[in-house]
């Protein structure tokens, strides 16, 4: 068998793994394993064992993930999206489907504090989704609208997606960050806007109640919201301050959304307990995934089967947008199957020298890319958020329903992505404003 | 059995907890020394990305295994019957652990070898990372034990799979 | 037969391009197809710090590796790498460290216990201070924050009073455009290959030293045995050729690169003579450390294989003398009639 038919074979056997719920990690590490067994001989398979785990845990940059992680947690634990929630519903109040644009802007907010996506989903889809059940709101919306806006938590920094992606392309991670930002708002406002003509043409959707507005708890509420514009700034404003690196931000964000929680007293032990647990745990879970997902890469790279298919892609087309949009379409389909992290992971390396060969910038496409993943995290089978979403409701509303509900979502998504892809500048004109 | 287990995998849990909180403060002491007095403390990249890191991977790996928090993907899984379903769990159980015990035997073989030359690495000082290297067959090795129980309950027919527990993440 | 061969450099820089990916090609020419290197660069089939185990373990058959990732594995090595303030012409050194490294014993002890064939050197091009403000003197040195590539470089900076940043090459743009970094430490085609240009403003010519511990080529011992005397010879030929083209065309690199910053309005100072003299003294005091390190590490007698590479080094020196820096052909049959033709493709790396 030829290499490139064992990496084939490789991919395939992959599929079939994944399908009988072997977990991405040990799938992809025995796949590529026994892959490269076969293609060189055992010590060779063993040598690649020997010389990634360590070296991958070991990286500097990537210490950047538990640090986001955790301050994410403080901020879900410590109780500081429900004020910014609570505000927002006010101040929408009179506004078709103001509860669940409401939970858009927080799940934004709380992007903020958050490096990932799913931590953003389990974070709000405890505080948002029963308060729209409640109020009458259709299930598909209530849970749909809290898992599509939980993917603001990758685009808006801070980022671990980026963090991985800067590190594998070489790309300033600052940078990345920066450029994320109007994306990411661009994103929610496009979600918003979407539930409210949806909302004022069904009714059904989302009833309108009489709300009995207490503006003596206004003040209170905008000055319940500051935790977030403070962790924007601390943490962007320092890595453009000069103070901190992007690495070093990760942990300067979790001490400072720890700072927070004691200011605002909701720093109990039993929540930086929780929060502590969740840090690890997940990432434990996402590092023997990426273990995999590297073993995987170099099991493709031996194989030459990235090179195959760049070729095929760049036989189709080397024009600039026809590749980007190739490449969006190869990444919405296999985001249906595989996770974001491990998606791209697994990509890159394709899709590198396809970039540079049409010299794109990397920057741009790192945030197309993070779009990409993000839709992917919504996208059943394979898709976290909607997993997260319906365990974190304790099965309240069924899977085909939060499915049916992100439809609507991964609709607008697409908007967003032919936006940003038309529009380089939408992504680009915060990152030269800082380069100037 | 079980118990006794679990209760290892949640103290290991416990010292990687500790390397979050350690990681945290280390760097943060570093950035603000730097900031303040360009005073940084040799070796924060170090011992963050060869200490800290690997402990909060590695320790907490074996009790991730158990409580199935690994990422799976179970929609076309869940639709089988309860039979299949069990085979399946035993099998995918079976080879989780085979890949771990190979993760395990290997890098404990770096972690011997590591240790015999005593391995450093250098940063502005040299620091010694041989130590740090045992913590990967530890961590790899009580995954695959983990792997290995929850492979005979899901034999015997016991829950094994993260939504017959209750959800607290 | 289809070989993997691995750098963990991109593959646009000058020791990939020349060295590895048209090597590869020279080589499966000269050979007719029998051995044939797929070359992975970018570290896409083993990480910077693995490259010695994965060549051992025969992930690759032949790889780059930069020594000062395996201080242990490699004491002999560091301790000639850490010295790389005695010389700093990159030529000499590349020449003179692939020699050392082929013939002295306690050098080819050290790879055959790591089951790795040495098969040439390189140098980088010198480290200068690349940063964002001025920094002419001794006295601009003092307190700065410069990102040093470890070792003997981060003691250098210590001795002159400034702050010595291990972070990694990915983040040094960040690092000088924030300003939590005043300079990077590093050859001059940095400039483009990290694209430090819209954030840097200044370079201090200060010849820090060269880069030139590990290998540019080392083999997998089963791989080497098993060709036969022939094809080493092919081997050591085109190497020969590929050692001077990539040294010749790094400085090319990095002249360009200068160049092009300086149009951009990169400002060039000269080191004053305080900041020469300290590195003058640091050089002779630091030796002491190195012997010391060397001798923690097991090493017998280091300061007789520091004297043996010294000597090397001198020759090279002399040899070198007058030789046009731009004429690969004329680098090659150098390295060709100093070093290879010495050797024999009989014995050379097999027990
Ligand atoms: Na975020
Ligand atoms: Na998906």
């Amino acid at each position: 068998m030829s290499n490139l038919a064992i990496g084939l074979t490789g991919i395939a056997v992959l599929f079939g793994l994944l399908a009988v719920r072997m977990s991405i990690g040990v799938a992809l590490m025995a796949v590529s394993f026994v892959g490269i067994w076969i293609m060189l001989n055992l010590t060779a398979a063993f040598g690649i064992v020997s010389a990634l785990p360590f070296n991958l845990i070991g990286d500097w940059s990537l210490t950047a993930i538990p640090m986001f992680l955790f301050m994410g947690f403080v901020a879900a634990n410590t109780g500081m999206t429900a004020g910014a929630f609570e505000l927002l519903r006010l101040v929408l109040a009179k506004v078709p489907g103001g509860l669940a644009s409401a939970a858009v802007g927080a799940c934004g907010m709380f992007a903020a504090a958050s490096g990932s996506s799913i931590a953003t989903t389990a974070a709000m889809s405890r505080i948002a989704v029963p308060e729209m059940l409640k109020a009458g709101y259709h299930p598909t919306l209530a849970t749909g609208v809290v898992a599509a806006s939980g993917t603001l938590g990758s685009l808006i920094p801070p980022s671990i997606l980026m963090v991985l992606y800067g590190i594998f392309t070489e790309q300033s991670i600052g940078q990345l960050f920066i450029a994320g930002f109007i994306p990411g708002v661009l994103s929610a406002a496009i979600y918003m806007m979407m539930i409210t003509v949806r909302c004022s043409r069904n009714p059904d959707l989302a009833p309108r109640r009489e709300i009995v507005e207490d503006h003596s708890n206004l003040t209170e509420l905008i000055l319940s919201v500051w935790p977030f514009p403070v962790l924007v700034i601390g943490v962007l404003g320092g890595i453009f301050g000069g103070f901190f690196t992007p690495t070093e931000a990760g942990s300067v964000g979790a001490a400072l959304a720890l700072l927070i929680a004691f200011i605002r007293r909701q720093a109990t032990l039993d929540a930086l307990w929780q929060a502590i647990r969740q840090t690890v745990v997940a990432t434990s879970s996402i590092f023997f995934l990426t273990i995999g997902a590297v073993m995987f890469t170099r099991f493709m790279g031996l194989s030459g089967v990235p090179q195959f298919m760049s070729d095929g892609m760049l036989a189709i087309s080397d024009n600039k947008i026809v590749v980007i949009v190739m490449i969006a379409a190869l990444y919405v389909v296999l985001g249906m199957f595989i996770d974001s992290i491990g998606l791209m992971l697994l990509t890159l390396p394709v899709i590198l020298p396809v970039l540079e060969a049409t010299d794109v910038n990397l920057i741009w496409f790192g945030i197309i890319t993070v779009k990409l993943l993000e839709i992917g995290l919504v996208t059943p089978p394979v898709g976290l958020n909607l997993y997260v979403l319906h365990s974190a409701l304790s099965g309240r509303v069924r899977l085909g329903d939060i499915i049916a509900g992100a439809t609507w979502f991964i609709a607008m998504d697409l908007v967003t992505l032919a936006l940003l892809i038309a529009f380089p500048a939408i992504s680009l004109f915060l990152p030269s404003l800082m380069a100037g | 059995m079980e118990k006794t287990f679990r209760k290892i995998c949640q103290a290991l849990m416990l010292f990687g907890g500790a390397g979050v909180v350690l990681m945290m403060t280390n760097v943060v002491l570093d950035v603000v020394l730097k900031v303040i007095w360009n005073t940084p403390i040799q070796g924060t990249i170090e011992i963050s990305s060869y200490y800290y890191m690997v402990a909060i991977v590695m320790l907490p790996m074996a009790l991730v295994e158990l409580d199935d928090e690994q990422v799976v993907v179970d929609l076309a899984f869940n639709h089988f019957p309860a039979w299949l379903q069990r085979i399946c769990l035993t099998l995918v159980c079976a080879a989780a652990m085979a890949i771990l015990l190979v993760m395990t035997w290997r890098t404990g073989q770096d972690a011997i070898r590591a240790f015999r030359v005593g391995e450093v690495v250098m940063g502005n000082r040299e620091i010694i990372v041989w130590p740090a290297r045992c913590m990967l067959p530890l961590g790899f090795g009580l995954a695959a034990i983990a792997s290995g129980l929850r492979m005979v309950m899901a034999a015997l027919g016991m829950p094994v799979t993260r939504s017959s527990h209750e959800y607290t993440a | 037969d289809e070989y993997n061969a691995n750098h963990f450099f991109a593959e646009r820089h000058s020791l990939v391009r020349g060295p590895y990916v048209e090597f590869a090609e020279k080589v499966k020419e000269a050979t007719n197809g029998e051995i044939d290197f797929r070359v992975f660069s970018g570290g896409s089939l083993i990480p910077a710090n693995a490259s010695l185990q994965g060549v051992r373990d025969g992930v690759a058959q032949v790889t780059y590796h930069a020594g000062t990732y395996t201080p242990a594995e490699l004491p002999v090595e560091n301790l000639i790498g850490n010295m790389a303030f005695y010389n700093t012409d990159p030529f000499v050194m590349a020449m003179a460290s692939t020699e050392f490294s082929m013939t002295n014993p306690a050098a080819l002890d050290e790879w055959k216990k790591n089951g790795v064939v040495f098969g040439g050197g390189y140098s980088t091009s010198e480290y200068y201070m690349i940063c964002n403000k001025p920094v002419e003197t001794l006295a601009d040195v003092k307190g700065k924050r410069m990102r040093m590539a470890g070792g003997a470089w981060s003691r250098f900076a210590e001795y002159v009073g400034a702050v010595p940043v291990s972070i990694p090459s990915s983040e040094m743009y960040t690092g000088l455009d924030t300003g939590s970094l005043d300079c990077a430490v590093t050859p001059g085609d940095s400039i483009d290959s990290f694209s430090l240009s819209d954030v840097i403003n200044s370079m201090n010519t200060l010849a820090i030293g060269n880069y030139y511990a590990g290998f540019l080529w080392g083999y997998n011992k089963s791989l080497w045995e098993g060709l036969t005397p022939e094809l080493r010879s092919i081997l050591f030929d085109q190497m020969a050729y590929f050692l001077a083209k990539g040294r010749v065309e790094f400085s090319a690199d990095v002249d360009k690169a200068i160049e092009n910053a300086k149009a951009e309005g990169m400002a060039i100072y000269e080191p004053d003579d305080a900041l020469k003299a300290a590195l003058d003294e640091f050089v002779a005091s630091d030796e002491a450390a190195l012997i010391a390190a060397a001798k923690e590490r097991g090493v017998e007698n280091p300061e007789a294989i520091l004297t043996e590479f010294k000597a090397v080094v001198d020759r090279w020196d002399g040899l070198l003398e007058g030789v046009d820096r731009t004429d690969v052909d004329a680098l090659a049959a150098l390295a060709r009639t100093e070093i290879y033709d010495k050797l024999d493709p009989a014995t050379y790396g097999v027990d």
